[in-house]
């Protein structure tokens, strides 16, 4: 039931819509959220802190169903903004994170202990730990780099996929790569299609879902 | 502090957009198909994303449920425990509640609901609906009683 405000394209939908779109989605788009989550908590690495996909997935519904992500339905198809919304909490998750966090808990040794996550080192943080979290820092940063080298040389037979991979390390869009490249839309797809394909192969480790 | 975003950060950003954008964009055919070459049965993958969603309705509505559960019984508790010290004389009271009515009108409709004529209310009636009036919060809103004959909690 929408609020009688609800006539113009920023109509808002009640929690009893979103409910309900959420319970009745489609399987194709349960796959489709199920894999956008999935890239988006691949994409934060450690800042996930032992928490995966489904946990986003978990965690966007919830926002959306307390209405504190409204969806504008006239303006925004519900999986579209469902995913936005996904990636939005990864990206919260990941300002969040601390990397001395990490440090502390895989490289200071705290023997498995728990640790305040605000500060988890305490207030008098040394160089050394600071550095150390720098370190976890630029090491998630070259991760993430040598996979998209990984899925570059995977693709080397593969022109297309591997001159879109170029151009998105160069932080391009879409639409501007399809025109330096000059290739029409779904050549684009079917290209970012094998790109994705040969990601997941690379980044899971014989996840037979992911 | 987290860090700032870097050069290195936008283009990692930029791989991530773009290969979660390609599964938005994918029609439903391809989507099909994608599941059929990747040998994924389709409906493991949507019974867990279901399952995932079905249950953070039902955590939601559990806790609006226990919400409204939690207000209802602090009502039900803060009117059960309230007692009012009422004027001591019946004509007090009496007044006290004309005054009430006639300060707000729409209260008159407690005394029509009972299908009674103010004049023809007992004593014991007017100390109910005063008390009824006390739990509504009226007395408190209008400002009615400060002048004498107020409800007031002992």
């Amino acid at each position: 039931m929408e609020s009688p405000s609800d006539g113009g394209d920023d109509a808002v939908a009640s929690p009893e819509k979103v409910s309900s779109h959420l319970t009745s989605l489609s399987a194709q788009d349960r796959w489709r959220i199920d894999q956008v989550a999935r890239i988006r908590i691949e994409s934060i690495g450690r800042a996930a802190k032992g928490r995966d996909y489904q946990d986003l997935i978990q965690d966007a519904a919830t926002l959306m169903l307390e209405g504190r992500r409204k969806w504008k339905y006239k303006q925004v198809s519900f999986v579209v903004f469902f995913a936005g919304i996904i990636k939005s909490v990864a990206s919260h998750w990941a300002e969040k994170f601390e990397p001395r966090e990490a440090v502390s808990e895989s490289q200071l040794g705290n023997g498995g202990q728990d640790v305040p996550l605000s500060n988890p080192l305490g207030a008098k943080s040394s160089d050394a730990s600071d550095g150390l979290a720098a370190a976890v820092s630029v090491d998630e940063r070259t991760r993430e780099q040598l996979l998209i080298e990984k899925v570059k040389s995977g693709l080397e037979e593969d022109p297309i996929a591997y001159c879109i991979l170029d151009e998105l390390q160069k932080s391009r869009e879409p639409a501007e790569i399809r025109a330096v490249l000059g290739i029409s839309g779904p050549d684009y797809d079917k290209a970012m299609k094998r790109i994705r394909w040969a990601a997941r192969a690379i980044s899971t480790n014989g996840d037979q879902n992911a | 502090m987290p860090d700032m975003p870097t050069k290195d950060d936008s283009r990692l950003r930029a791989f991530y957009d773009a290969l979660a954008d390609s599964i938005l964009t994918a029609s439903d055919g391809d989507v099909e198909l994608e599941l059929r070459d990747r040998a994924l049965n389709p409906s493991d993958v949507a019974n867990n994303v279901q399952r995932i969603l079905i249950a953070a309705v039902k955590q939601f509505k559990q806790r609006k449920l226990s919400a409204s559960q939690s207000m209802y019984e602090t009502e039900v508790e803060r009117i059960r425990t309230a007692k009012y010290s009422l004027p001591s004389s019946a004509e007090e009271r009496r007044a006290l509640l004309w005054r009430v009515i006639t300060g707000a009108p729409s209260m008159s409709g407690l005394v029509t609901a009972q299908h009674r004529e103010f004049k023809d209310l007992t004593d014991s009636d007017v100390i109910g609906l005063l008390q009824q009036l006390g739990d509504l919060g009226v007395l408190g809103d209008s400002g009615e009683g400060r002048t004498g004959g107020e409800l007031q909690k002992p």
